[in-house]
């Protein structure tokens, strides 16, 4: 079985052809597939929302090749960015919850 | 990304886009697995971030929000135990936070991180007028917590984390919570007390250790509250657990957004109390003086730290794996464990994380999980098992 990455779900949206997606049938997994979506638009794969809010990946060259995808800085800051991030401070699934990166955010 | 990707040239440079604040550099209690004291040159630091060091931080602060054109700059304010810099300093900081950003149209969102035992009416009104967010450091319930976490006299310090965590949770402010793994003890433990405090956004940390160390196995423990995570989202998306978020996140080829999960640069930069430069705090683990630089925000910008050997060698170990981790099939959802759990004298950080197999094992289980609920929809709304459509790849 091959390992799940962005590039075996493009070569299988390819594979299924023009509007295809990836979905799951459970919401907290579901609830992160559209991370994918973000982060392949920002690697210039083409990403938009069909009426079925379901993803719509397409497969890009550069997803396809084996060039490997530089990460963004911004992933790997503590914050994690979402509805309110930096700024709505009340509760919710997403947002800015503070300190929270691995190991700064211990108060020792 | 095949392993001969690997390496510095994969992650091009940007500018510091994050700020680890030390405004303290001692704490009020004593919890025995603190890395923070493991390196004795936090002894030579000011307690307290002064006015003039603060001044110096903010300034450059400006400096590089506008020289870089940042969108925003996080910030947090750390220890030690932060509160101890007092609430009136925490106000002016945010302040003159709001202030650079009106001039610049750079957010700085301000989170803390702190023991919690500090907290009371002032802090509250503090941290919901500034919009700042709080992580709590919290290990679960009194039974767990206790057995770490400390005054200096050797009591536990639970009934005042709880009570702190509960008043935040009633003020609705932004407050997550932050336990260290302590696997003689079932994860529902951990997950029904946040439960019943309100807490829905929480991480249950891998212990600190390095590769000259030998922790105990976690696996068992992880996939135990993976599960855990599993149900509690079964309806709907309610409870975050971060440390499995981030590995489902990883595992579906995104980048996970906190830097102990993936392959990444860690390019953390840290400002000490006496305004000395440093990479991340963490690496203290690795003993005294591991992280000093001759850095510090009076002689130099903020991103100068960038070209400062010891920052540039922690980077680098983050993205140079061991020859294992290059080879293993789960290196970018794993990135070689977190960069501390790497180190050992011999080796420095040219290892494989100290919890490898249960990390292995961690990820497999959640492989073997996802594939059994994901699937491809196809536009006229047939469904394939995303196992059956691996299967035609």
């Amino acid at each position: 079985m091959s390992i799940l990455t962005l590039k075996v779900f493009a070569g299988l949206l390819q594979l299924h052809g023009p509007g295809a997606t990836i979905q799951s049938d459970h919401p907290g997994i579901d609830a992160l597939l559209p991370d994918l979506r973000a982060q392949s638009g920002d690697k210039n794969t083409t990403s938009t929302q069909s009426n079925q809010n379901a993803s719509d990946t397409v497969a890009s060259e550069e997803f396809l090749s084996d060039k490997p995808l530089a990460t963004e800085v911004y992933f790997r800051r503590g914050f994690v960015r979402g509805p309110g991030y930096g700024g709505a401070f009340r509760r919710g699934y997403h947002g800015g919850y503070g300190g929270f990166r691995r190991g700064f955010a211990r108060g020792y | 990304m095949t392993a001969d990707a690997t390496g510095a040239a994969a992650f091009p440079g940007q500018p510091i886009s994050q700020l680890l604040v030390k405004v303290a550099a001692r704490c009020n209690i004593d919890c025995s697995y603190c890395y923070w004291f493991r390196d004795a040159a936090v002894y030579e630091k000011p307690k307290l971030m002064g006015a003039k060091v603060l001044r110096q931080l903010l300034q450059r602060v400006e400096e590089h929000v506008a020289e870089h054109v940042l969108a925003d700059l996080p910030i947090v304010l750390h220890g030690g135990e932060p509160l101890l810099w007092g609430v009136d300093n925490f106000n002016h900081f945010a302040e003159a936070c709001a202030a650079i950003t009106a001039r610049t149209g750079c957010a700085i969102p301000i989170a803390v991180t702190t023991n919690g035992v500090l907290i009371d009416d002032r802090w509250l009104d503090c941290f919901e007028t500034h919009g700042i967010s709080v992580a709590i450091s919290l290990d679960g319930p009194s039974h767990i917590h206790d057995l770490h976490r400390k005054t200096f006299q050797g009591r536990g310090t639970h009934e005042a984390v709880e009570r702190a965590a509960r008043r935040l949770v009633a003020r609705d402010i932004r407050v997550s919570v932050l336990a260290v793994c302590n696997p003689a003890y079932p994860p529902q433990q951990y997950v029904d007390f946040f439960a019943d405090c309100g807490i829905a956004h929480y991480d249950i940390m891998i212990p600190d250790a390095t590769v000259d160390e030998k922790p105990p196995g976690i696996a068992a423990f992880y996939n135990g509250l993976f599960e855990l995570w599993l149900d509690a989202n079964r309806s709907q998306p309610d409870v975050n657990i971060r440390i499995i978020t981030d590995m489902v996140t990883a595992l579906l080829g995104n980048n996970s957004p906190t830097e102990g999960v993936g392959y990444n640069p860690v390019e953390l930069c840290t400002v000490m109390t006496d305004g000395s430069v440093e990479p991340h705090d963490v690496l203290r683990i690795a003993g005294d003086g591991s992280t000093r630089t001759t850095f510090n925000v009076f002689d130099h910008a903020l991103d100068e730290v960038r070209g400062e050997p010891r920052w540039q060698a922690a980077r680098d170990a983050s993205i140079n794996l061991a020859a294992k981790c290059r080879s293993c099939r789960f290196m970018n959802a794993c990135g070689g464990g977190y960069l501390p759990h790497r180190f050992s004298k011999a080796n420095g950080y040219d290892n494989p994380s100290v919890y490898c197999d249960d990390l292995y094992a961690m990820f497999e289980n959640m492989q073997a999980v996802l594939e059994g609920h994901l699937y491809v929809k196809k536009p006229g709304g047939e469904r394939v098992a995303i196992r059956d459509a691996l299967g035609h790849t």
